[in-house]
């Protein structure tokens, strides 16, 4: 590497002393202590009870919804007197400021994140296996799928901290203009069936103008928060688990993407048309759906208190995905957020006693309060505080919310993939090239199949 | 009237026209907020858009102000605190520095100036992690001095300005001062400074604007809500899934208006006062 | 008076002693940047420079990889040139525009107007509104359906513009954007203006000289120092540019086709999104080189067009 200016080099021999001095500290100051907070952890003292133990507990929601967790952080420590938490609301980048704290040894004791395998591969993360086998936590009362998002290399790494499910929302009013009989409840219509119904029905759906600018959108099936669902639809996934291989470029997950592709020119004639008419707007009360003119939106079961609150006059209704030629399943698309224990804790047994309370109580009072959905089955029971109102009888609201928490059982994970960040990106970026007619819709698989394939390797550490 | 007059005529009028146009252009972008601020959520985004809000609601100035997560005093004090400290700092030391790189020969100057310019060409991304641990080592996280303290230590940005503004004052001046016998401190405080008041006016206002709109610096380094700055309580409104558009730009427009006084305040003390009585003779 | 002459700095020969007793007090006038410039710089530049040779998951120990990170990121991965192409584009109209812009407004701000407080004001807040404010307001006006500058020109039979789903007009967005913030650099300006002597605009009216000879003899010299502060400022801030973006894509993304993905934006995707720390640590020594190299030839041209009142 050249630095290409004279002056430069010399500056920097100038430094030369200093620089290797420098060095020589990062590369040990940035070295964190090797012993793993597992074995440390077995050796430290059972907590002595000299009055509550305080533990640091950063999360990632600001707004009312972080006064919901302050309510949920108070009712833990009414219940534990032992314990008292220091909460902190991280409203952006938590990401940057929970490495950097681990980094210099100084984590707090919880947090929450959008990623736990991502953080666990890094060294991030305290093990909390040992935990798990010592109080017995019954693993099984939480969702497979969200579990596995934080199972990696055999361990425990973290719990999921909520459910979230998204799926496809429609407007009741645009589809009987259409021609469509959707019922009169939420659930009454079980949505377009196969891929080719999803064509015919939104070449009826969209509307365009004398300039021939959409007016009023169909649904746009690639904007969604992963692009590996569609290979679900035709039984096809991005990686196999079972395997620990990326199958990105199998024949279904092409087939998918062309028919993507296909959707994209039958429905809307270019790629750029639909992305134009796609709103910028960041709030749910001021895009398309709630204004009426988009008929078929991609949206989660948040979306019903929102919808509910900024647009009433919208009568919804909610269905899953369709089937490809060799789809198996009606899927839905789960997520989470996660909440784990950063390497380095000062606090390990009341931290974890914190995320067990969370992951078991804690997330069903976020879900009754109408904030994301419970990763815990037995807990369907509860209805989000609000629903009966929205939905008019105790008996539907329970139905609606059984139906999204059952989207979690017609999901697959989509989190247990150790570069699941980065291979969600990659998917997107050959979907955009695949979309515009750059590459064919196998080229652009077999490209995102060896990045990924290349970052999946970089995800294997050394022990 | 004679073609001086009318070319004199002519020329104001395209200077009016080009001030009032340009001014325009760069005032709508600010109209909107402060009209996104007094509309009701819901109403944001019309199409049309709408620029006089109907209704109009004050009310969000009231809630912003008094929403939970965003405690005005608070975080007008931790702000305040963190700006005026750490601009101290720099008002301090940079002119120092600007001094010695401009008008003083030192082995090394030259290089040590490149390197100046190279300090700002690596990103903070990568070298957040490095300078965190340093202040851990220093056991200074969880306080205001990671970000104040460094002011008192210069600024590269400030110093090249400087040093730019410093190189433009002839060294006739500050030789015959020499040669009477003041010292460099003397010159630089009696000669240089009130010559560069413009360029110290900027840096105060630049350094200001920078510590108060700072988001990224309180956010890796303090640890509890009672020292969060405006910058990280501005997200308050942004919620989860939506963004609460008429409650931030309320807040927004707010947070703004303190370095609105320091810049009419800051021109009128020094930028005026140089034009009317020109320079040097 | 003649058209003062761009000099280079001179030499003066040293003076034993004194030039001694100089060097001291310079050395002793600097030091408290040269130890932030150690201990908050050099440092942690340092300790990327080794980072980029390693596989960094910045939790972990590095692993050292040899140039494997330069390798993917200059061969393999198809990215960081065309990441690195956005923001050279950008820079490349940016940075012209926003320097002649500025000079134009500062100009304007600088005669004897009524108003001229509100006017400076105006070039001047839109610096000021908070980062994030700012994103979310360009967000709307810049909205192909809903937004401000589409519906002006739709207004007068114009077609609308894309602007942020488009590849074709990505970029010009966030060039727009950049040059509502050229109130920094007009406020640079405006005091490089002021500090420009009476007495050789007097001299040159004596001398028969009209509004654009005063300009280009007089004012324009007199100006280079600013002008290459804000040339090299803007040369180096442009490449960097990352929050606007950021905020505007809402996270990670490099809008569509990645022809908003800047170089910054995706290194900041490598280091905290995919934990890649090390292979970031690549990335930014590449963008350092080629700012570098930018600066470098700004500076060597420097002493041909700049013109300064000190010798050295």
């Amino acid at each position: 590497m050249s630095t290409g200016n004279r002056l430069t080099r010399r500056s920097v021999l100038k430094a030369g002393g200093v620089a290797v001095v420098g060095a020589t500290l990062a590369a040990c100051g940035s070295t964190p202590t090797p012993a793993p907070a597992a074995s440390s952890e077995s050796t430290a003292p059972p907590a002595a009870s000299t009055g509550p133990t305080t533990i640091t507990y950063w999360h990632l929601w600001s707004g009312r919804y972080a006064d919901i967790q302050q309510k949920l952080v108070d009712t833990f420590m009414k219940e534990h007197a032992d314990i008292k938490v220091d909460v902190l609301p991280v409203p952006s980048a938590i990401r940057e400021k929970i490495l950097t704290a681990v980094a210099a040894g100084q984590p707090p004791d919880v947090a929450t994140d959008g990623d736990c395998q991502t953080m666990a591969t890094a060294g991030a993360l305290t093990d909390i296996t040992p935990f798990v086998e010592k109080r017995g936590t019954d693993l099984k009362a939480i969702y497979p799928i969200l579990l596995e998002g934080t199972r990696w290399n055999g361990k425990q790494w973290g719990f999921p901290a909520n459910a979230g499910v998204e799926a496809w929302y429609y407007n009741k009013d645009a589809l009987s203009k259409a021609g469509v009989d959707t019922g009169s409840g939420p659930l009454d219509w079980a949505g377009p069936e196969t891929w080719a119904d999803w064509i015919e029905l939104n070449k009826k759906l969209i509307k365009l103008d004398n300039s021939g600018a959409i007016v009023e959108s169909a649904a746009l099936p690639w904007a969604v928060r992963g692009i590996d669902v569609w290979f679900w639809t035709n039984g096809g996934k991005a990686f196999d688990a079972a395997s620990g291989k990326v199958t990105i470029n199998s024949p279904e997950n092409v087939e998918a993407l062309a028919w993507l592709v296909d959707y994209c020119k039958q429905v809307f004639g270019s790629v750029d048309k639909a992305n134009e008419f796609q709103s910028a707007a960041g709030s749910a009360a001021d895009g398309p759906f709630c204004t009426g003119t988009q008929a078929i939106v991609y949206g989660g079961n948040w979306d019903i208190s929102t919808y509910h609150d900024w647009c009433a006059s919208v009568k919804f209704g909610f269905f899953r995905f369709p089937k490809g030629p060799k789809g198996t399943d009606r899927y839905a698309y789960g997520a989470s957020d996660w909440i784990y224990m950063p390497r380095g804790a000062k606090h390990p047994e009341q931290a974890y006693t914190y995320i067990e309370w969370y992951v078991m109580k804690g997330a069903t009072l976020w879900n009754k309060a109408g904030v994301d959905l419970t990763p815990i089955i037995k807990d369907k029971g509860l209805i989000p505080d609000g629903h009966v109102e929205i939905f008019g009888s105790e008996e539907l609201a329970q139905k609606v919310n059984n139906w999204w928490l059952e989207g979690l059982e017609h999901s697959l994970s989509t989190y247990n993939f150790p570069a699941y960040g980065f291979m969600e990106n990659e998917l997107f970026r050959v979907r955009d090239l695949a979309l515009a007619g750059d590459v064919t819709p196998s080229a652009a698989l077999d490209d995102a199949q060896a990045s990924v394939e290349r970052e999946l390797e970089k995800t294997k550490l050394p022990a | 009237m004679s073609t001086e007059r009318i070319r004199w005529y002519v020329r104001q009028t395209l200077l009016y026209v080009a001030l009032i146009v340009s001014a325009a252009a760069f005032l709508i972008p600010l109209l909107w907020m402060l009209s996104t601020s007094l509309k009701e959520q819901g109403k944001v985004m019309q199409t049309p858009p709408q620029f006089i809000p109907n209704p109009v609601d004050w009310g969000n100035y009231k809630e912003a102000l008094t929403a939970e997560d965003f405690p005005f005093l608070t975080l007008l004090k931790n702000t305040m605190t963190y700006t005026v400290f750490e601009t101290l700092g720099i008002m301090i030391v940079c002119p120092l520095v600007a001094y010695s790189f401009s008008r003083l020969r030192w082995p090394g100057r030259d290089a040590f100036f490149v390197a100046t310019l190279a300090s700002m060409m690596i990103p903070g991304t990568v070298t957040m992690v490095p300078v965190f641990i340093f202040f851990k080592w220093l056991n200074w996280i969880g306080t205001m001095l990671p970000l104040i303290v460094p002011g008192y230590f210069g600024s590269a940005f400030m110093i090249f300005l400087l040093r730019q503004f410093f190189g433009s004052i002839p060294m006739e001046l500050t030789e015959s001062a020499l040669l009477d016998g003041a010292s460099h401190l003397r010159i630089l405080w009696s000669l240089i400074v009130p010559l560069a008041k413009p360029a110290l006016a900027a840096v105060a206002l630049f350094e200001f604007l920078y510590c108060w709109n700072d988001f990224m610096g309180p956010l890796i380094y303090l640890q509890s809500r009672s020292l969060f700055t405006f910058s990280i309580g501005l997200y308050a409104f942004r919620e989860r899934w939506e963004i609460r558009y008429d409650l931030m730009m309320a807040a927004a427009t707010v947070v703004t208006l303190p370095i609105l006084v320091l810049f009419f305040f800051a021109q009128r003390t020094f930028i005026e006062g140089i034009t009317l009585t020109g320079m040097k003779g | 008076m003649q058209s003062p002459m761009p000099r280079t700095f001179a030499r003066r020969p040293a003076l034993g002693r004194t030039a001694t007793k100089e060097a001291l007090l310079g050395v002793l006038f600097a030091s408290p940047w040269l130890i932030r410039l150690f201990v908050l710089n050099v440092y942690p530049i340092l300790a990327a420079f080794y980072y980029s040779f390693t596989r960094y998951r910045i939790t972990s120990a590095p692993h050292w990889v040899g140039l494997a990170n330069y390798v993917e990121a200059l061969t393999l991965d198809k990215l960081p040139l065309q990441a690195l192409y956005n923001s050279l584009y950008y820079s490349l109209f940016s940075v012209p525009l926003g320097l002649a812009l500025a000079l134009f407004l500062a100009l304007l701000l600088n005669q004897s107007v009524a108003l001229r407080s509100f006017f400076r004001a105006t070039f001047f807040i839109p610096s000021i509104v908070p980062a994030v404010a700012s994103a979310v307001l360009w967000l709307w006006i810049l909205n192909s359906r809903t937004g401000l500058i589409n519906a002006l020109l739709t207004s007068v039979g114009l077609p609308r513009i894309p602007w942020l789903s488009s590849p074709t007009w990505i970029k010009p967005a966030f060039i727009l954007m950049s040059l509502w913030g050229v109130g920094q650099s007009v406020v640079i300006f405006l005091a490089g203006l002021q500090d420009v002597p009476r007495h050789l605009y007097d001299a040159a009216e004596v001398d028969g000289a009209g509004t654009w000879a005063k300009f280009r003899f007089v004012t324009l010299p007199m100006i280079t120092p600013s002008i290459f502060f804000n040339l090299v400022m803007g040369v180096i801030g442009s490449l960097q540019i990352f929050g606007p973006a950021f905020v505007i894509m809402r996270g990670p993304a490099g809008g569509p086709k990645n022809a908003g993905l800047f170089f910054v934006l995706y290194l900041y995707n490598q280091a905290f999104q995919y934990l890649n720390m090390g292979y970031a640590s690549a990335l930014a020594v590449i963008l350092f080189v080629v700012i570098m190299a930018m600066t470098a030839l700004i500076l060597r041209s420097s002493p041909a067009w700049v013109y300064y009142e000190t010798t050295r």
